[in-house]
């Protein structure tokens, strides 16, 4: 019996991940959105720099590599001039949210139908762990080893929040990816909930770019090696102290995919 | 017309993208799932699929395939026997 | 105006995305050219759109060459500084794209008076990693028009950003023009990245952790470099026997260099133009031929020499500088009184 593929993912594309990071699960489902939807042919990806850069090595699509924090630019730009194509970008925390902020709040605002995938990580994955300006208070990484100072550095930055003032965005919502472990009596388990609910999330921007609309997702994931956690460890954090700092919201739906 | 006299759930598994971060072995309900003593090319010991489990036979729940990362489980899909041999 | 006749030059060669963020002196391209977009006559002019910053722009134009469109934006020094970043990309992942670079006075914020300061950073290495983009060199607002069109067409048959170097004076300078464009620059981008559509996958990619890789992409480079290095292109203005003088100039300064040898050639005095038309590649054995004619080589610059650096690295022989700083203009009899 043949096992079921999936056109827009390798057969033998290994992600450069590491063990137990979300980020793989994110290009997954976006593998999988493309072939549900029908659109892997006119998929266009724009990775941005960290992570996200080499998941061309993984999802079989057209690619274009984005300088630092310049992915929803570029995005933009192949978007206005290729208007039946579905253009996406996966971008990091740090990249989508420091370095560059500008270019992707002025692409929010102007509304043009791409679709931004943010994997926040709450710190700097690629460069070994540094501050990020998602780090929640107190969390030690290699820049701050005595936790971030709300003070000095000020609170963690609020993709969705700053986003939501945009009018013309379509789509905007942040989902946990990480599965919630479950403590047994006699062992850990884990939820397959916050994976389907990401994944819906996914098939729902892209069906809005589907419906001209500008949608943004951010996945709150962890990044075990960095925060110097076991995967299990990493995963309880987010569930107890990530989602506090960014509780999972729907905060735009214009076009109402969500309950289609 | 033939008969299903077997059937049963099964675990693709590809053992080239597996980096054995052992979400899945912990998410299996029925404790399915469980480490090789082998690895594979890029040094990872990968997830093995029997049949049996601790807690008894795989129930098709698929939540190993919802929470990997690294599209290592391929597919959960179900294996029928029938009694015409195919 | 100069920024009429480019912006006209532009479209009518095939301009497809213009992206562009103002800054004086080069806004009044943007300015024309937003007037000509959703004209009727031009129906390949499909985007224009004013970007958040140069940064923004030059990534824009980076998305819109990646994806096979002939695009461009109009900047200055401190604009081309933000865009070194994106040209870098560009150029090690060969994206082709015009910037039109309208020289003004700097370092910093400078003036906003003519100036051609910016040779030594568009010419050794405009970004991170050893960049050699295409620099062209118009000195008039005919040979401006040209130079866009030929600017459209070098890149993409390189797959390479092209600069266009220019001042503030040829870009607000009023002159009869007199161009109709060959054809209309529409070039074949099978590379591009518009989607797979059930054909071979494209990838438009900068980044090759493995050193071999890199080396590779490297010396793919280097080859190209090679090829484009036959391009290169100049014009020696009277320069038809031993000279006594051989003046070195591009852009205005070069227009006004014109005159003084003029001026010189009714006095008797044997005097000539060297003018480089493609500033990158320059014109090597052009140089050293007039050169070795010449008794004196005097550049005549609008900045502290740094055209001058570039051709006594070639000829090994003592260039004088006639600089001109902070947005003076030669005059022809200075330039002519220098011979001597």
């Amino acid at each position: 019996m043949e096992v079921k593929q999936f056109s827009s993912i390798f057969e033998n594309g290994v992600t450069t991940y590491c063990p137990g990071c979300e980020h793989g699960l994110l290009l997954k489902f976006i593998g999988m959105a493309l072939d549900e939807l029908g659109i892997t042919e006119k998929a266009i990806m724009v990775g941005s720099v960290g992570c996200s850069t080499l998941a061309y090595k993984f999802l079989n699509v057209d690619y274009v590599q984005a300088p630092h924090g310049r992915a929803p630019a570029i995005m933009s730009a192949i978007k206005l001039l290729e208007k039946d194509k579905v253009v996406f970008g996966i971008q990091g925390d740090g990249d989508a949210l420091s370095i560059g902020i500008a270019e992707l709040i002025h692409a929010a605002n102007r509304g043009i139908p791409i679709t931004v995938f943010m994997y926040n990580n709450m710190v700097f994955g690629m460069t070994g762990g540094q501050m990020a300006p998602t780090t929640p208070e107190g969390m030690k990484t290699t820049t701050t080893p005595f936790g971030r100072d709300i003070k000095q550095m000020g609170p963690p930055l609020d993709a969705c929040k700053i986003l939501s003032s945009f009018p013309q965005i379509s789509y905007l919502k942040r989902v946990v990816i990480t599965p919630k472990p479950i403590f047994t009596k006699d062992r850990v388990m884990y939820s397959s909930k916050e994976a389907m609910d990401s994944y819906k999330a996914v098939l729902n921007a892209f069906k809005t770019q589907l419906m001209e609309g500008f949608s943004f997702v951010e996945f709150i994931g962890t990044c075990n090696v960095n925060w110097k956690m076991s995967i299990l460890d990493s995963k309880k954090y987010v569930h107890e102290v990530g989602v506090k700092v960014y509780p999972p919201a729907l905060c735009r739906d214009a076009f109402g995919v969500e309950k289609k | 017309m033939y008969q299903v006299v077997h059937s049963k759930w099964e675990v693709i598994v590809n053992r080239e993208r597996c980096k054995g971060c052992e979400i899945c072995i912990n998410a299996c309900p029925q404790e399915n799932l469980s480490l090789s003593k082998n690895v594979n090319s890029q040094g990872y010991h990968y997830v093995e699929f029997s049949e049996v489990g601790k807690k008894g036979e795989c129930t098709g729940c698929k939540i190993c395939w919802w929470v990997c990362p690294e599209y290592a489980i391929l597919e959960v899909r179900r294996i029928e026997k029938t009694d015409n041999g195919s | 105006m100069g920024a009429k006749a480019i912006a006209e030059a532009a479209v009518r060669s095939g301009l497809e995305a213009y992206f562009g963020y103002p800054i004086t002196p080069s806004s009044e391209i943007m300015e024309n050219i937003s007037v000509l977009y959703g004209e009727k006559r031009y129906p390949w002019f499909k985007v224009f759109l004013q970007s958040a910053s140069e940064i923004e722009s030059v990534n824009m134009l980076f998305g819109a060459g990646a994806a096979g469109y002939v695009s461009m934006t109009a900047t200055s020094g401190p604009g081309l500084s933000l865009m070194a970043e994106g040209i870098s990309y560009a150029y090690a992942s060969e994206v082709p794209f015009l910037i039109i670079d309208v020289n003004r006075g700097g370092p910093g914020l400078g003036n906003v008076a003519p100036e051609q300061s910016d040779i030594s950073f568009v010419l050794n290495s405009l970004g991170h990693g050893g960049v050699k983009p295409i620099v062209l060199a118009p000195h008039t607002v005919q040979e401006s028009m040209e130079h866009v069109h030929k600017g459209f067409e070098l890149a993409f048959t390189y797959r390479i950003p092209v600069i266009m170097l220019t001042d503030a004076l040829i870009v607000h300078m009023y002159d009869t023009v007199e161009w109709e464009p060959p054809y209309i620059v529409k070039p074949k981008v099978e590379w591009a990245a518009r989607g797979r559509n059930y054909g071979p996958r494209h990838i438009i990619n900068s980044i090759y952790l493995d050193p071999p890789e890199l080396k590779g992409n490297k010396e793919k480079l280097l080859q190209k470099q090679k090829e484009i290095d036959k391009i290169a292109e100049s014009e020696c203005f009277m320069c038809y026997d031993d000279l006594d003088v051989l003046y070195i100039a591009i852009g205005i300064s070069a227009r006004i260099s014109k005159e003084a040898v003029l001026k010189l050639r009714k006095k008797g005095v044997k005097a000539g133009l060297f003018r480089p038309i493609t500033l990158s590649p320059l014109d090597k054995n052009s140089i050293l031929k007039y050169s070795s004619h010449a008794e004196k080589i005097v550049s005549v610059e609008m900045n502290e020499g740094q055209l001058a650096q570039e051709i006594m690295r070639i000829t090994r022989k003592d260039v004088e500088v006639l600089p001109y700083l902070g947005g003076y203009i030669p005059d022809v009899e200075e330039v002519a009184e220098a011979w001597k």
